[in-house]
């Protein structure tokens, strides 16, 4: 538990501020300077490394021997080690301090409040047996008014109670300032005030406080230089002309201004001085800081040692040393010493202190030093008068008379710009990284994140480069067609030229082929010898072979297109079918079949009558081979065309049910699918039926191989074809064949005379393409 | 569902359909043969009735047009297509107005068709003339030669080369001819049995989207 000193409350052990008034608490136990790890108060030797806490003093027992802890006193802020040790523990790591303070800090956790340190409490004077009250005040009679508010209430005193040196701690001595005329205490001669008194800290404040340096002077000549704590030594300044400490005789020291609590300390200290002072070279920075300008030669470099080696005080004329003050004054420069109590705490040290400050500490957290304990952790047992064996030593060592040890001062709190200025012990705080986000933002000290797991394993930062090669040259291409100027490709006369070569040509065409048009028309042109037509004869011996009334079944695929040319060679062979009394049953796969039927038959069969009993139009089939292969099965299920009456009621369609009932199939194409369709179908539905075809010229070509295979009878082919069969029936148009025929005949040569000029041309003239 | 819909049933008609007819072929059943044929007439049907869907797509498509260019050409197809309908249903149904059918037929459509068949062999002629003036091939060579054959032998002069090219003109018709067209009637017999094995079994689907 943690007693707050303000309030009294029991706060948790590790409470950094008091629970009840908010106070700051002190820390709880000696930190081990090896490892860092806080130990219970008392502890010699540090828990978890075994480090001896405390330097060992003469008083030290043997080794090996544990020391034994006292019991713990309850109510006040004591150490409960024995006096003595605790004593050469404290003035050993006051060294340390001084030797130290410059590099370390101290904790904000150690950071006491602003009341006097519990160790420097119990120092009060008291009387043999009189139990240790440190919370009741004693009268400071001599102290400014600005320390009896630190202090508390005290007693008026008589001025003459203050005289002799050794009743006025000599560390608070020097707070006493007279209110002399400025003198430099180099003029004081050391004879009369020894330079030893006047304390070295307070010394450092007279080189730049010059004006009052006189003051501080007077008691100075009280004070000698080893009253003064080291660490408070530290605080000299070494420019001072005055602090030549070392020359000082330590004989001229008297041994009674010594405060007997502060002796204590002395005797312990010496042997140690040697080893443990630190040297001038290793000053700490912020003593020297404190240390201004180099000193001129002659003078130390730095504050003294932490010995007790008695400094040859400066020569301080005794006529510039100011006589003391009545009670109640302040001097000026203790005035100006004198902190403004509004506004902040810093404001309480005077300006000078502050320069010479290392740190610009708040007031509030100056601290005792760390080895200056406040509270036992263990809860201090009620027995509260007794106290400590250290305690008891320094009781011991007090004298009867506390006027005369301590000139009537009562341990008072140490000014807070005197704590400012007392070296502390600076622990490295490590800020730990504050987690941001996650579900732990907020909390300090977590583990942080791996460089393994922060980094991308595989993705390494691409590196802005430079655009590559092949990449500038697109843009500089692309550059350099967008500043091109935009130019509209005017005609070339060359394409002129070809555009109406073209024109020629295609002009010379049409002529050619209206002359093979109008040519025959004007005159006969006998140069043209009689076609031939293989297959013709074949066909006209099949139809002269039909026997009268057989039905013949017409597949009429041609319509308006090609009914000049189909015309003229459908119509012979019709003709001979009709000659033949052959009944007709027309079907077409294409819609304009029945209807180019009707009209050649028009001009064919003008009697109705006999129309309808020579002719069946059975009309548009769908479905192309679909339709064939359907109609060819069910020819009397369908409609006559002209008519509109059944199939099977037309006379032409007596015993007519399917293909197997006709006695031949005439294919009249002029596409070259059709004639395959219905060869086709009819094959695989009738073998054996025979077929024969009157073809288109473009039909020829895929009529031949059907012919050479037997599976079309006879056919006759083109223009020519049916020139030659007309010929051989001699129906009387004989002239309108022999018309078209030279037509035909003209255009076919003109045809050939242009490809041949082409090829010439191409050949003699001509590009390549 | 949709995969049932869209593949699965098509395909499984499609199969079927074709399996029964190709059966009726094979087999003298006479209910294969009868299903062979109900089949063949629904194909006719069916195919009766794409020539309504393309009539009517054919006034959609050119309505469409009526904002763009050349849309006088689409409005006369679509003012013509409905005029033939039109004339064409009243001649069917009206046996007095037959005779406005037939002088549709022989004194418009015949005209016209001829006429486009006319500028067909002008084409045909000019093409040759720029084939032979631009290209340097042996397939050209040849092409000029067996046109060359074919024009001259069909309608020769016998003052000029008497019967030798009509001679020449039949051997050509009768063997190279022939052999180049026997040569395309059997690549269309075997494609047109693989397209039939790979609709039976599935691989083609061209009735699927």
């Amino acid at each position: 538990m943690i007693y707050c000193p303000k309030c009294g409350t029991a706060n948790r052990q590790g409470s950094k501020f008091c629970n009840e008034c908010g106070s700051p608490l002190p820390a709880t136990g000696l930190r081990c300077p090896t490892c860092g790890a806080l130990n219970p108060v008392g502890n010699v030797y540090c828990d978890r490394c075994n480090t001896r806490l405390i330097p060992p003093g003469p008083s030290q027992p043997p080794e090996g021997e544990k020391p034994q802890r006292p019991a713990p006193i309850k109510g006040i802020s004591l150490p409960s080690v024995p006096l003595e040790e605790t004593a050469r523990d404290r003035f050993s790591e006051l060294q340390d301090f001084a030797a130290e303070a410059g590099g370390k800090g101290v904790a904000e956790e150690e950071i006491g409040p602003l009341e006097l340190p519990s160790w420097l409490t119990g120092v009060e004077p008291a009387s043999p047996g009189e139990t240790i009250v440190p919370e009741e005040p004693s009268p400071l009679l001599e102290a400014p008014d600005w320390l009896q508010e630190v202090i508390g209430p005290v007693e008026p005193s008589v001025p003459g109670e203050l005289t002799p040196a050794a009743e006025v701690p000599d560390w608070l001595r020097g707070l006493e300032a007279p209110a002399a005329p400025i003198a430099p205490e180099e003029a004081a001669p050391a004879a009369e005030v020894p330079a030893a008194e006047v304390p070295d800290w307070l010394r450092g404040l007279e080189a730049p406080a010059a004006p009052i340096v006189p003051e501080e002077a007077a008691p100075a000549a009280e004070v000698p230089a080893a009253e003064v704590p080291d660490w408070l030594r530290g605080l000299e300044s070494p420019a001072a002309p005055i602090v030549p400490e070392e020359a000082a005789p330590a004989a001229e020291v008297p041994a009674a201004e010594v405060p007997d609590w502060l002796r204590g300390l002395e005797s312990p200290a010496a042997p140690i001085a040697p080893e443990e002072a630190p040297p001038a070279a290793e000053m700490p920075d912020w003593l020297k800081e404190l240390a201004g300008p180099t000193p001129p030669e002659g003078t130390p470099a730095g504050p003294p040692p932490f010995t007790f080696e008695e400094p040859s005080p400066p020569p301080v004329p005794s006529q510039e040393i100011a006589p003391p003050l009545p009670p109640g004054e302040i001097s000026d420069w203790l005035r100006g010493l004198e902190p403004v109590p509004p506004e902040g705490p810093s404001e309480r040290v005077p300006p000078v202190i502050l320069d010479v400050s290392p740190r610009a500490a708040p007031v509030e957290q100056a601290t005792v030093p760390p080895l200056v304990l406040e509270e036992e952790e263990e809860a201090l047992p009620a027995t509260g008068v007794e106290l400590p064996d250290w305690l008891k030593v320094l009781e011991g060592e007090q004298p009867a008379a506390p006027p005369a040890d301590f000139g009537g001062l009562v341990p008072a709190e140490i000014p807070e710009w005197l704590r400012a200025m007392q070296p502390r012990e600076e622990v490295a705080v490590v800020e730990e990284p504050v987690e941001s986000e996650g579900l732990l933002a907020g909390l300090r000290g977590l583990l942080p994140i791996g460089s393994g797991l922060d980094m991308p394993v595989t993705a390494k930062p691409v590196l802005p480069q430079g655009p590559s090669p092949a990449t500038v040259a697109r843009a500089e291409l692309l550059q350099g067609l967008l500043s091109r100027p935009l130019v509209i490709p005017r005609a070339v006369p060359r394409e002129t030229r070809r555009q109406s070569g073209w024109m020629v040509v295609r002009l010379l065409v049409g002529l050619a082929l209206i002359a093979a048009i109008i040519a025959p028309m004007v005159v006969r042109l006998p140069f043209f010898g009689q076609p031939a037509a293989p297959g013709a004869d074949m066909l006209f011996t099949m139809v002269g072979q039909l026997p009268p009334n057989t039905p013949v079944l017409v597949a009429w695929e041609y319509g308006p297109a090609e009914a000049e040319e189909m015309d003229r060679v459908a119509g012979p062979l019709i003709d001979h079918l009709l000659r033949q009394q052959a009944r007709l049953v027309l079907v077409s796969t294409r819609m304009e079949g029945p209807a180019s039927a009707e009209a050649l038959l028009a001009s064919r069969l003008a009697d109705t009558q006999e129309r309808l009993q020579r002719i069946a139009n059975l009309g548009y089939v769908p479905g192309q081979a679909a339709g064939v292969r359907e109609v060819i099965g069910s020819l009397d299920s369908r409609t006559e065309a002209s008519t509109g009456l059944p199939a099977a009621q037309i006379e032409a369609m007596a015993g007519v049910r399917s293909v197997a009932d006709v006695g031949m199939v005439v294919v009249l194409a002029a596409q070259p699918d059709d004639l395959r369709i219905w060869v086709e179908q009819v094959s695989t539905v009738a073998p054996g039926l025979p077929i024969v075809g009157a073809l288109s010229a473009r039909a020829e070509l895929l009529g031949a191989p059907y012919i050479s295979a037997g599976q079309i009878r006879g056919a006759i082919s083109g223009l020519v074809g049916g020139a030659v069969y007309e010929r051989q029936l001699d129906t009387g148009r004989g002239r309108e064949y022999e018309y078209y025929l030279t037509s035909l005949g003209l255009a076919q040569w003109a045809t050939a005379a242009l490809a041949v000029l082409g090829a010439l041309i191409f050949v003699f003239g001509g590009r390549k393409r | 569902m949709d995969r049932l819909m869209k593949r699965i049933l098509p395909a499984s008609v499609a199969m079927g359909a074709g399996v029964l007819v190709l059966l009726g072929y094979l087999l003298p059943n006479p209910l294969l043969t009868t299903v062979q044929g109900e089949l063949i007439r629904w194909a006719i049907i069916v195919a009766a009735f794409a020539f309504i869907l393309g009539f009517f797509n054919i006034l959609r498509v050119h309505l469409g047009r009526s904002r763009k260019s050349g849309r006088i050409y689409s409005l006369m197809l679509v003012l013509s297509a409905l005029g033939s309908l039109g004339l064409t249903t009243v001649a069917l149904l009206l046996p007095p107005f037959r005779v406005l059918g037939d002088w549709w037929f022989r004194y418009v459509l015949s005209p016209l068709q001829a006429t486009v068949a006319g500028l067909v062999a002008f084409v045909l002629v000019v093409a040759l003339f720029r084939l032979v003036r631009h290209r340097r091939e042996a397939g050209v060579l040849i092409f000029l030669i067996a046109a060359l054959i074919v024009l001259l032998g069909t309608l020769p002069v016998p003052a000029l080369l008497g019967d030798r090219v009509v001679a020449l003109r039949t051997w050509w018709m009768s063997v190279p001819a022939m052999a180049g067209m026997r040569g395309l009637l059997i690549g269309v017999g075997l494609g047109t049995l693989l397209i039939g094995l790979r609709v039976l079994i599935g691989a083609d689907r061209p009735y699927s989207d």
